[in-house]
């Protein structure tokens, strides 16, 4: 079961392990990119910001998508951590209605990018994505830590 | 219901309310009561006030910097009261723990925090092979 599916650019670090592993009480946490699977370094960052009795995978988009769909992640109350809207789209493109909560955590700002709210800075091509998402029925949220209140992306003003 | 107070020489206490704040949130951080000892002040005053406060329906845990330390000395003698626990050699990691757990026996909460927060200091010197179970 897939508690939640949060983007966040610097994936699983200390306040994603902590904060969010503890309130969604999840026992296996997801980390679904592309590059990170074939870069030690970055895979032991991740193991050592994971808490432990958590299951944590590391795998690229399509294996998730896969793995999804064939029910090998049912046995999981799973939280999936994504880098990327992108991703996040490309998740929600390949498993059908998997995946119902998207939380926007944290995106880098860029020279292309808005600022939507403190932690969160979308291009114009990632509204594109998230309001498709809308359009499929995924509540899409921003907040940073739990602790935080809910901001619905649908009700936000923007562009 | 629990109370957590940190209480260390300078502003080690303050700090770590802060990063408290970056990792959980600051509804979170600002639970914990903290208490910088600064110089020309006496931490028996922070026993003081400490005291004044003191409710017997709050299990208090009580963080301090060093063991043995004038800040720990002042307030091991809140040990008197069953329902405090005094833990030195504060980190982040234990704060966490003990912050964010929902278990309502305090000993058990205390004593997973202490093992957790040492587990959580290692050295490393060479990239650590990895070999656990990472597979759907």
């Amino acid at each position: 079961m897939i508690l939640n599916t949060r983007v966040d650019h610097r994936l699983l670090h200390g306040q994603v392990a902590f904060a969010w592993t503890n309130y969604l009480n999840v026992n296996c946490i997801l980390i679904a990119n592309d590059t990170v699977p074939n870069d030690e370094t970055r895979k032991n960052t991740m193991r050592l910001a994971k808490p432990q009795g958590v299951k944590l995978i590391m795998k690229p988009i399509n294996e998730c998508v896969n793995a999804i769909n064939q029910g090998l992640t049912d046995k999981y109350k799973m939280f999936i951590v994504v880098d990327s809207v992108r991703d996040a789209y490309r998740l929600v493109e390949g498993t059908g209605n998997a995946i119902k909560k998207l939380t926007l955590g944290g995106t880098k700002a860029t020279s292309e990018t808005k600022n939507i709210s403190k932690a969160v800075n979308l291009t114009d091509q990632e509204f594109t994505y998230l309001d498709e998402l809308i359009l499929k029925g995924v509540n899409v949220y921003i907040q940073q830590v739990p602790s935080d209140k809910k901001i619905k992306y649908s009700e936000l003003k923007r562009r | 219901m629990r109370q957590v107070i940190v209480a260390t020489h300078g502003g080690l206490s303050k700090g770590l309310q802060s990063t408290l704040s970056m990792i959980v949130g600051q509804n979170v951080a600002e639970t914990i009561v903290t208490y910088s000892l600064q110089p020309g002040m006496d931490a028996t005053d922070f026993t003081v006030a400490i005291k004044k406060e003191m409710d017997s329906s709050i299990d208090y845990v009580i963080l301090t910097d060093i063991l043995g330390g004038s800040v720990d000395n002042a307030l091991s003698t809140l040990l008197e009261y069953d329902n405090v626990w005094l833990i030195s050699g504060v980190n982040l990691i234990m704060l966490l723990e003990i912050v964010l757990s929902e278990n309502p026996n305090t000993n058990d909460v205390c004593q997973n925090a202490l093992e957790n927060a040492k587990s959580g200091m290692n050295l490393r010197k060479t990239v650590v092979e990895f070999n656990g179970d990472e597979e759907f």
